[in-house]
């Protein structure tokens, strides 16, 4: 059993700022097979992954490769151990050919200068070993995205790499791209490579793996044959237990206040999407990301403003513009707050009062005491700490950074809230208040449209889901019928009954 | 540290090194303290310190203008080969000036388009319309250099009289520039989406600012900035040429920068920037009154230069340091 194995880890633990998350994790990949690792963000696998490669030092634990006990303290003793990493972001130089970047920094040098034919010799020997589809003279920068991952592994492959660890490979390949890449990942399999392959997609575990391991808060939860596996049994062992319910609001719909998107289409990343949110509930949109979710309330906004199709508010077009879209009551949480949502530099007040100079000013002049009593008065409602507002926002944590975002339109009433990711690195008691906030938002009739990766907080917070996969939407769940296991099924593209339970 | 006790740090570090100047002198030269010495300097500062006020601006939206200096020139050329050519009325100058104004906000206009829409690099795009400015203005002199010569006209005596027979007015125009910018910027919408611009593009763009056309805005003022600097400064010198303020532009990034401007945008404000110049108005006039060798007065106030903008940084890496990144696991 012991010289089955490629790696094996042994009870490792780890903890950040005190808070454990790795609690004794026993991880084993057989030689010659793709292993499939999954869990939901925060479960661990990152950080599991990263203490395999040495990029973070393990608390307690042992690693063992082939059967030999190792120390992996940094990059390098992963490297020498045969494990290698093919980033998300790929690490290849464009300007360089295929041959240069595979033997950047460890060229071979004959009297002082690189050898280009050895160099050439041994790639093209590489590909012709593993019946790659490449050149070994061509240029990464004319290269498609799965040719230049395909460079990636080369160059792995080129460092006699036993372990190949993939983290969500296919995030930015194309239908056609990513069989492309199964193919060589199962060429690969074929001459004895262990891949340990990271990724959201049910159907692509299915594919190309043939086991998987399922990890939750930090601990495997299980280990299992991803041929036989149920869909339904990985998705429940990655959630544990639906939460339960706290209380569930009843929302005060009014059917005459709603924005209609009538098919919808942009590029090819939405296809036809129908539907309505109304005042007074709060609609959540699931899905992968890249499923379209961000793009979809984008359009919505007015920051993507070549789509086609017809976008309404109460039966009248959505200006194509954000600015008369805020004018007529607009807001917008984004994605990611640190680039496209506060002002860090600035301060509370300026990041609050930004949006509401049609109300806080005259003739284009300030009236400076008007934005600081509106500031004030936003500071104190949504509780931002510390309540100084001359205080620049960078200096604030997360959870706080995220209050100055949201308060900047709740001050101003919008009517209509679009929030992309509202949680995100936000800690558990100020999730709650947020939550707060949009429900008491939502009562008082607006419209909310909430995207969201956590299950937790879309089958919670939402009045109703609707769930995008591939630029459709896939599946609606109606009167907090939306299950954590549910959406997490229709996300990749598995329909499951509403309402559900396990 | 809130950014109350921040800001006061701030002045309070600007007043030390101002202080620890004026001790020197009281040392070294006495009449540094007299009231006609007090106008040289702000003299000396005061052509660019009118164009610091537009430079601000450029910068805070994370812009830059190297071709402040051809700028001046080139619209200055303008100007008083306009009115040396219609006769020295000051009607003529009228002209000439609006035609000036003119050519800076379409050098603005193009700056703008090419940083903002073009997405071409303002370094080497400014770089590049300073020689083409300096070519021009060469090319409409021949080479030459042109001379105000009407001293009965309003041009001349734009740089050559006294407000209250005291006051010399290019320190007054500073002065009224300094302080029109400096209630743009504190006290209107336009002044408040500068810095949102500056901070942060994309998101100013989500709350509604056509992050573009601010940008524009800026290099259009900026370029004004230049043109009014240049005229003044051809009404006190009598004369202008191609190379009229050449090179000026790299003195007011110094003065800006020591004012705690940002080459990356967000920072900065008019006060600072006011700072920036009479600091280094100070110390060239310092080296002088000193009897310091000529030799070593670059030298003397590069050294001075680097110690103000080392104080900056620390400044905002103080502030900057508080930002408290978490290494999410998972």
């Amino acid at each position: 059993m012991e010289n089955e194995l490629i790696l094996r880890t042994e009870n490792i633990c780890k903890s950040f700022n005190g808070i454990q998350v790795l609690k004794n994790v026993n991880l084993e990949i057989k030689k010659g097979e793709i292993h499939a690792l999954m869990g939901e963000n925060g479960a661990g696998k990152s950080t599991i992954i990263k203490i395999i490669t040495g990029v973070y030092t393990k608390d307690d634990g042992e690693i063992y490769i082939d059967g030999q006990h190792v120390q992996i303290n940094n990059r390098h003793d992963a490297a020498e151990a045969g494990i290698s990493v093919i980033y998300q972001e790929l690490s290849l130089v464009p300007e360089l050919t295929v041959t240069e970047n595979i033997f950047l920094g460890h060229e071979i040098m004959k009297r002082g200068l690189p050898d280009r034919k050895e160099m050439r010799r041994q790639v093209q020997e590489l590909i012709d070993r593993y019946g790659f589809i490449l050149q070994p003279d061509t240029l990464v920068a004319t290269m498609g995205m799965a040719q230049r991952q395909m460079t990636e592994i080369l160059k792995a492959l080129s460092t006699e790499a036993k372990l190949l660890i993939m983290d969500e490979p296919t995030t930015s390949l194309s239908a056609s791209e990513t069989e492309q890449l199964f193919v060589t990942m199962e060429g690969l399999r074929e001459r004895g490579t262990s891949i340990l392959y990271i990724s959201h997609r049910l159907e692509e575990i299915y594919r190309v793996t043939d086991r998987l391991t399922i990890m939750r808060n930090g601990e495997i939860v299980g280990v299992v044959d991803s041929k036989t596996v149920e869909a339904d049994t990985v998705t429940s062992m990655m959630i544990g237990h639906e939460l339960e319910k706290t209380g569930v609001r009843v929302p005060k719909i009014n059917k005459d206040h709603y924005i209609e998107v009538k098919d919808l289409q942009l590029g090819n990343l939405l296809h036809g999407i129908n539907f309505k949110a109304y005042g007074g509930e709060i609609l959540g949109i699931g899905g992968l990301v890249g499923s379209g979710r961000t793009e979809l309330v984008s359009c919505i906004y007015g920051t993507i403003k070549k789509y086609k199709g017809s976008i309404t508010l109460d039966g009248k077009p959505i200006s194509r513009s954000v600015a008369k879209n805020i004018k007529a009551g607009f807001g917008m949480v984004p994605e990611d707050r640190r680039t496209a949502g506060f002002f860090p530099q600035l301060s509370i007040l300026r990041n609050i009062a930004i949006s509401s100079y049609d109300r806080l000013s005259k003739g284009g002049i300030v009236n400076g005491k008007a934005e600081i009593e509106h500031t004030e008065k936003a500071i104190a409602d949504y509780d931002v700490r510390p309540h100084m507002r001359k205080l620049p926002v960078q200096n604030l944590s997360g959870g706080n950074q995220q209050k100055v975002i949201l308060a900047r339109w709740l001050s101003r009433d919008v009517d209509v809230l679009i929030l992309d990711e509202p949680t995100v690195g936000v800690d558990v008691g100020v999730k709650a208040e947020l939550y707060v906030y949009m429900r008491k938002m939502a009562d008082k009739g607006s419209i909310i449209i909430m995207v969201s990766s956590d299950l937790a907080e879309l089958t919670e917070v939402s009045d109703r889901v609707l769930v995008l996969h591939n630029g459709t939407i896939f599946q609606e769940f109606r009167d907090h019928k939306a299950t954590q296991q549910g959406v997490l099924l229709a996300s990749s593209g598995v329909t499951a009954k509403e309402g559900e339970v396990l | 540290m809130n950014r109350k006790n921040l800001f006061e740090s701030v002045w309070a570090q600007r007043g030390l090194i101002i202080a620890v100047l004026l001790l020197i002198m009281l040392v070294g030269n006495r009449s540094f303290f007299s009231l006609g010495n007090l106008r040289t300097i702000l003299m000396s500062i005061s052509i660019y310190g009118i164009m610091c006020c537009g430079m601000l601006l450029a910068m805070l939206t994370g812009g830059i203008d190297l071709a402040m200096g051809s700028t001046a020139a080139f619209t200055s050329v303008i100007c008083l080969w306009y009115y040396n050519n219609h006769g020295m009325k000051d009607s003529a100058f009228v002209i000439g000036l609006i035609l000036a104004l003119l050519a800076a906000v379409a050098v603005g206009i193009l700056h703008g388009v090419c940083d903002a829409y073009l997405m071409l690099p303002s370094f080497v795009v400014t770089l590049a319309t300073s020689k083409l400015l300096y070519g021009l203005a060469s090319a409409i002199l021949k080479g030459s250099f042109i001379h105000l010569t009407n001293t009965e006209g309003f041009f001349y005596r734009i740089a050559n009289t006294k407000l209250f027979g005291t006051i010399p007015m290019p320190i007054v125009i500073f002065i009224i520039v300094a302080i029109i910018v400096g209630l743009i910027l504190s006290f209107t919408v336009f002044g408040r989406r500068v810095y949102a611009v500056g901070a942060n593009r994309a998101a100013s763009e989500l709350v509604g600012i056509n992050s573009r056309i601010f940008r524009v805005g800026c290099y259009v003022v900026c370029s004004l900035t230049a043109c009014i600097g240049g005229i003044v400064l051809t009404s006190m010198n009598y004369v202008t040429s191609a190379t009229t303020a050449q090179g000026y532009e790299m003195s007011v990034m110094l003065a800006l920068v020591v004012g705690g401007a940002d080459i990356m945008g967000g920072y900065g404000d008019v006060p600072g920037a006011v700072f920036g110049a009479l600091l280094a108005g100070m110390v060239e006039n310092m080296i002088v009154m000193l009897n310091i060798n000529t030799n070593y007065s670059q030298a003397v106030q590069g050294v001075i230069i680097v110690l103000a903008v080392a104080f900056n940084v620390y400044n905002n890496r103080k502030s900057a340091g508080l930002i408290k990144v978490k290494k999410k696991a998972g």
